[in-house]
C-alpha cells in the first residue's frame, strides 16, 4: 500500500470510525474486525526511562503514573528491566500539557521530570518524558 | 500405610506406577477411597488395530434414563475402570472420544450390584476426521493469518467454527449473514437463537474484508478443505487421571453460564437464554428451576453473571432485560432492580454483577456495555450511579473500552476487566476515581477474574491466550501463556492448593496451571463444551472443578485422581 494509499484509508476510517464502534461492539464490546496498526483515533502517547542518578541506568519495574488534570482517572504502568515505559495514545481531546507523568520506586525517590521532544520525533504524537530518581 | 491386595490389583491396571507410589502414600486418599467401596463396577481395554493398547481415550457411561454420565480416561495400557460407587445397577450405553476414531457399534453393558464387568473396546479409524474437531483444532488447521483468523472467535458465543468452515457461502453471500448474525443477541446458543431488538449496522468494507477471508476456508470453491486437519494429541500421563461427571439438564435449551456452588452443596447457575435460575443437587442429579417475570418480555431473555451476597442470596446480570435481579435464597423470591429511565434504551445491557461486598456500603457493581461503562446500584433507593473509569485514556482503533468481569475488596472497592481493550482496572467506591492498569500484552482482551484472599485479581486474557494476575498492594501484572495456541480462556480459578484453572470456549479442554513451576495439564472433555464461568470447590479434596456447557445443556464436574 502507497502512502497516499494509506492516507485515504486512515481518512476514510477516521470518518467512519465513530458509526463503525458504535454499531459493531460484540459479545461484551469487541468488533467484527480489527486494525492494530491503525490509530486514527489516539492523541498523544507519552514515553521515556525512569532512571537511577546515584547508580546510573535505568529503574527497572518502577511504578510510573499518568494523571490526567480534572479527569477522575490515572493510568498506571511498570517500567521493563531497562527502565522503559510507554503510555500508548490518549484522547485527543486530552492537552498533553494536562497529563503528569511521575514514578516511584522502593528505596528511590522521584527527583525531578524531564519532559522533552524526542529527536526527529513529531510532539504531536509522542512526547518524551524521563524520571530522574534518587536514594531516599 | 494400608494395602489392600485386590484393590491394589485393580488399581495397578487403571493408573501409573508414578500415581500408585503417590496413592498409597497417607496423604492422598481421594483415589483410594474411590476406588475402595467394592473395587471396580466395569473395566477393560482399548485398542485399534493402529496403534494397539491407546492411551488417552475417554470411556463414558451413561445408565438409561439416567441424566447423568460418568467419563473415565484410559492409562498408558489402554485399561480403563469406572468405580463403583459412581455406577448404580442398570444398563449403560458406552460412548468414546478419540480423535480420529470411533467406537464401531457402541456397546451396552449391565451393571449389578456387585462384582466386575468387563468390557474391551476396540476402536476403527473414521474416514474423514472433520466432524471430531474442536474450534481451535479448526483455527490451527486453516490458512490465513492471525490477523484474519481473529475475527472468527466472536463465532464461537453462538457456535462452533465446524458451521462455518463447512459452509458454502461465497464472499458475497457471507457479508449478508454477517450481517445478520451481528444482530443476533450475544446470549444466542443454536438451540434458542434471539434476535436483538435495537438494530446494528455493520459497516460494508469491514464486512467484507471478513466475509472474503472466510470464503477461502469454507467449501464455497471445492468439495473439501484445501489445508491439512491437525488435530491435538490425546490426553496422557497426569491427564488421563480424571474422573468427569456430566448433569444433563432436563431441556436442550437451557444454556448454563456461571455455575457456583452453595454452603449446602447445590450447584447454581444461570441460565443464558432463559427466565430461570438453575439448581442441580450433584447427589441426586435432581434439578429445580427458579422463574422470574421478564421484564422487558420482547428483549432477549436470559442471564449472565451469577454472583453471590454476604447473606448467600444471588444476583443476576439481566443482559438485554435491563438493570440486576436478587434472588432470596430463603424465600425463592426475585426482586428487580430496573435501570432508570435514561439508562433503560433498547441497547441497554447488563452482562456482570458484584453484590459480595454489597452489605459494606448497601451498593452493587454492575455495567452497562452499550455504554462502555460502570454502574453501581443504591439498595436503599434503587437508584443507579453511573461511572466512566476511562475518561480521557488510551484506546486502539477500532477498539471500545469495555468493562467486563469484576471483583470488590473488603471496602467495596470494584476491580474489572477492560475486556474490550487491554486494562485491569479499579473503581474507588468512595471517589469513583479510576485508575487503569494496562496488561504487558498489547489487546489482550481481559475476561473473567476472581480475588484470593491475598490481594491477587486473577484473570483470563482471552485474546492473548494468556492467564494474568494482578498484584493490587504492588500494582503490577504478571502473565502466563496457556500451552495450546487459540485456546481463548474465558475464566481462571485459583484453587487452596496454589493451582490455577480454566477453560475454553473453543477446543474442548480445562487447564490445570501452577503459575510457580509452569507446569500445566490439559483434561480433555468427552463432549463438545463450550465453557464460560467456572468454579473450584475447595472443600474437597482434591478440589472438584464445575462449569456449564453452555451450548449443549450440561453442568460439568471434573474430580483429578491426583
Amino acid at each position: 500500500m502507497t502512502k497516499s494509499q494509506r492516507a485515504s484509508l486512515l481518512l476514510g476510517l477516521a470518518l467512519v470510525l465513530p458509526l463503525a464502534v458504535a454499531g459493531m461492539a460484540w459479545a461484551g464490546g469487541a468488533s467484527l474486525d480489527e486494525d492494530d496498526e491503525d490509530q486514527s483515533n489516539a492523541g498523544v502517547s507519552f514515553f521515556g526511562f525512569a532512571k537511577d542518578l546515584d547508580r546510573g541506568g535505568g529503574v527497572a519495574d518502577a511504578k510510573v503514573s499518568a494523571e490526567i488534570k480534572n479527569r477522575n482517572a490515572s493510568l498506571v504502568t511498570r517500567t521493563d528491566e531497562q527502565g522503559h515505559f510507554k503510555f500508548s495514545g490518549f484522547s485527543k481531546d486530552i492537552d498533553p500539557k494536562d497529563v503528569e507523568i511521575s514514578c516511584s520506586k522502593d528505596g528511590l525517590k522521584l527527583q525531578r521530570t524531564v519532559r522533552r521532544q524526542p529527536a526527529g520525533g513529531d510532539a504531536a504524537t509522542s512526547i518524551e518524558v524521563d524520571c530522574l530518581m534518587v536514594k531516599r | 500405610m494400608r494395602t489392600r491386595g485386590p484393590l491394589r490389583t485393580a488399581l495397578a491396571g487403571i493408573l501409573p506406577g508414578a500415581l500408585l507410589g503417590t496413592l498409597f502414600s497417607a496423604n492422598v486418599t481421594f483415589a483410594e477411597r474411590l476406588f475402595d467401596s467394592s473395587n471396580l463396577a466395569l473395566t477393560g481395554h482399548v485398542t485399534s488395530s493402529q496403534e494397539g493398547a491407546m492411551e488417552g481415550v475417554l470411556v463414558s457411561a451413561q445408565r438409561t434414563g439416567s441424566p447423568i454420565s460418568v467419563t473415565v480416561v484410559t492409562d498408558h495400557a489402554g485399561r480403563y475402570g469406572f468405580p463403583a460407587d459412581r455406577m448404580p445397577p442398570g444398563h449403560y450405553a458406552l460412548r468414546i472420544r478419540a480423535i480420529g476414531y470411533e467406537l464401531g457399534s457402541p456397546p451396552g453393558v449391565e451393571v449389578a450390584a456387585k462384582g466386575t464387568v468387563t468390557a474391551d473396546l476396540a476402536l476403527r479409524k473414521v474416514d474423514d476426521i472433520a466432524s471430531q474437531l474442536t474450534s481451535t483444532e479448526w483455527l490451527i488447521s486453516m490458512s490465513g493469518t492471525p490477523e484474519q483468523k481473529r475475527p472468527l472467535i466472536e463465532c464461537m458465543s453462538c457456535h462452533t467454527l465446524e458451521r462455518v468452515v463447512r459452509s458454502k457461502f461465497t464472499a458475497d453471500e457471507f457479508v449478508g449473514v454477517l450481517k445478520r448474525m451481528a444482530n443476533y443477541a450475544n446470549n444466542s446458543t443454536m438451540q434458542r437463537v434471539q434476535a436483538r431488538v435495537a438494530e446494528r449496522e455493520v459497516p460494508e468494507d469491514r464486512a467484507r474484508r471478513v466475509a472474503e477471508y472466510l470464503a477461502t476456508v469454507n467449501l464455497s470453491k471445492r468439495d473439501r478443505w484445501d489445508y491439512e486437519l491437525k488435530t491435538l494429541p490425546r490426553p496422557t500421563g497426569a491427564a488421563t487421571r480424571i474422573i468427569i461427571t456430566e448433569y444433563d439438564m432436563p431441556r436442550g435449551t437451557i444454556a448454563p453460564h456461571d455455575v457456583r456452588t452453595d454452603a449446602d452443596g447445590f450447584i447454581w447457575y444461570s441460565n443464558f437464554v432463559e427466565p430461570y435460575i438453575g439448581r442441580l443437587d450433584p447427589r441426586t442429579g435432581a434439578h429445580a428451576e427458579f422463574a422470574y417475570t421478564l421484564p422487558k418480555p420482547n428483549f432477549p431473555a436470559g442471564a449472565l453473571a451469577l454472583e453471590p451476597d454476604h447473606d448467600g442470596n444471588w444476583w443476576l446480570a439481566m443482559m438485554f432485560q435491563g438493570g440486576v435481579m436478587k434472588f432470596d435464597t430463603r424465600t425463592k423470591t426475585f426482586r428487580h432492580y430496573p435501570l432508570p429511565a435514561d439508562l433503560n434504551s433498547d441497547t441497554a445491557q447488563q452482562s456482570m454483577v458484584m453484590p459480595r461486598q454489597s452489605h459494606v456500603d448497601g451498593k452493587v457493581w454492575t455495567n452497562d456495555v452499550n455504554t462502555h461503562s460502570i454502574l453501581r446500584l443504591d439498595l436503599a433507593t434503587g437508584g443507579y450511579e453511573r461511572v466512566d473509569p476511562f475518561q480521557g485514556m488510551p484506546i486502539g482503533a477500532n477498539r471500545q473500552h469495555s468493562p467486563y468481569g469484576m471483583a470488590a475488596d473488603r471496602d467495596n472497592n470494584l476491580y474489572f476487566m477492560d475486556f474490550g481493550d487491554e486494562s485491569v482496572g479499579r473503581v474507588d467506591a468512595k471517589t469513583f476515581r479510576g485508575t487503569i492498569y494496562p496488561t504487558p500484552t498489547h489487546h489482550s482482551r481481559p475476561r473473567r477474574t476472581m480475588l484470593d484472599d491475598k490481594g491477587r485479581l486473577w484473570f483470563a486474557e482471552f485474546a492473548a491466550n494468556k492467564l494474568g494476575m494482578f498484584d493490587l498492594d504492588r500494582e503490577s501484572i504478571k502473565e502466563w501463556d496457556v500451552p495450546t495456541p487459540h485456546t481463548y480462556p474465558y475464566d481462571v480459578y485459583l484453587d487452596r492448593n496454589g493451582e490455577l484453572w480454566s477453560g475454553s470456549m473453543s477446543n474442548d479442554r480445562v487447564l490445570r496451571f501452577d503459575p510457580q513451576t509452569g507446569k500445566s495439564v490439559e483434561y480433555l472433555l468427552p463432549r463438545q463444551t463450550n465453557i464460560r464461568r467456572i468454579f473450584i470447590d475447595n472443600t474437597t479434596t482434591p478440589v472438584t472443578f464445575w462449569a456449564g456447557n453452555n451450548h449443549h445443556a450440561a453442568i460439568l464436574k471434573i474430580e483429578p485422581l491426583d
